[in-house]
């Protein structure tokens, strides 16, 4: 019997990157309302009113992924900053708009869209949710377990499958189980 | 698993049947193979969550160019969550 598999995680490499641009992120709304728009606008006003936006969004979808599993992976940092940048950004239009400025860098909202979508991105390439319980061996497949196809042959205790393009080979089927409310590993 | 060869990405795929509905499957996409490796561990994993139950479930190797790929040791594991 092998030892149990390690709970799936972000690969250190997407968890640097999802870091890397939560902090881009949040540098880069925080800059705007908190040096650009006072020094363009001459005013303390709509900065502040965007911050307060902001943050206050940034609290609610913070407290909101973090009931969530997938709070683990960084993907609810990217939600909740592209949030905040959205937020922050239109109430800053829509102020704009009532005062009439005309300032043109609310037409730029569309950025802050950038976080959220890599924040789902990340949700499609890692696993959303850490297993509560450590895992435990249900069923070590064998040569009883397989499915006759013609890329697959067997050596040994190895299974060979070849292929001269793309192609799925079929290797195991179980039949007749009742998994629920669970996480199955597969391990090769 | 290791691989010999492999043109492209290929990697594990658990597909699970749930049980009155449709098949659904888990591809272990940030864990492909490419060329040639030895011997590693690659797992993939599938989350069913509430009353589903899967009724059925197959293991696949994908690939998307040529390759050969050897497989041993295949083992499902199961954590609550």
């Amino acid at each position: 019997m092998n030892e149990a598999p390690a709970i799936p995680t972000l690969r250190p490499e997407w968890h640097a990157a999802s870091w890397f641009g939560g902090t881009l992120g949040s540098v880069l709304w925080i800059g705007i309302y908190a040096v650009v728009i006072p020094s363009e606008t001459g005013s303390l006003l709509y900065s502040s009113l965007c911050l307060a936006a902001g943050l206050t969004v940034t609290g609610f979808a913070w407290y909101l992924w973090t009931k969530q599993d997938s709070v683990a992976y960084g993907v609810a940092m990217h939600v909740a900053v592209g949030m905040a940048g959205l937020a922050g950004l239109v109430s800053f239009a829509l102020a704009d708009l009532a005062g009439g400025v005309g300032y043109p860098l609310a037409t730029y909202w569309w950025v802050f869209l950038l976080f959220p979508l890599l924040g789902f991105q990340l949700s499609r390439t890692a696993p959303l949710a850490c297993p509560k319980g450590p895992f435990e061996s249900v069923h070590r497949f064998s040569s009883a377990d397989t499915v006759p196809a013609s890329a697959c042959s067997l050596e040994g205790n190895m299974i060979r499958a070849s292929t001269s393009g793309l192609a799925e080979v079929p290797l195991f089927q179980l039949k007749n189980v009742n998994f629920r409310n669970c996480v199955l590993l597969l391990r090769a | 698993m290791q691989s010999k060869g492999v043109t492209s990405k290929a990697y594990l795929e658990m597909d699970c049947t749930i049980a009155g509905k449709d098949t659904y499957f888990s591809k272990a996409l940030q864990d492909a193979v490419v060329g040639t490796q030895n011997w590693r561990w690659h797992q993939t994993p599938f989350y069913l969550r509430g009353t589903e139950a899967c009724a059925e479930l197959q293991v696949k190797l994908v690939f998307e160019g040529a390759g050969q790929i050897w497989v041993k040791d295949v083992e499902l594991f199961r954590a609550p969550i």
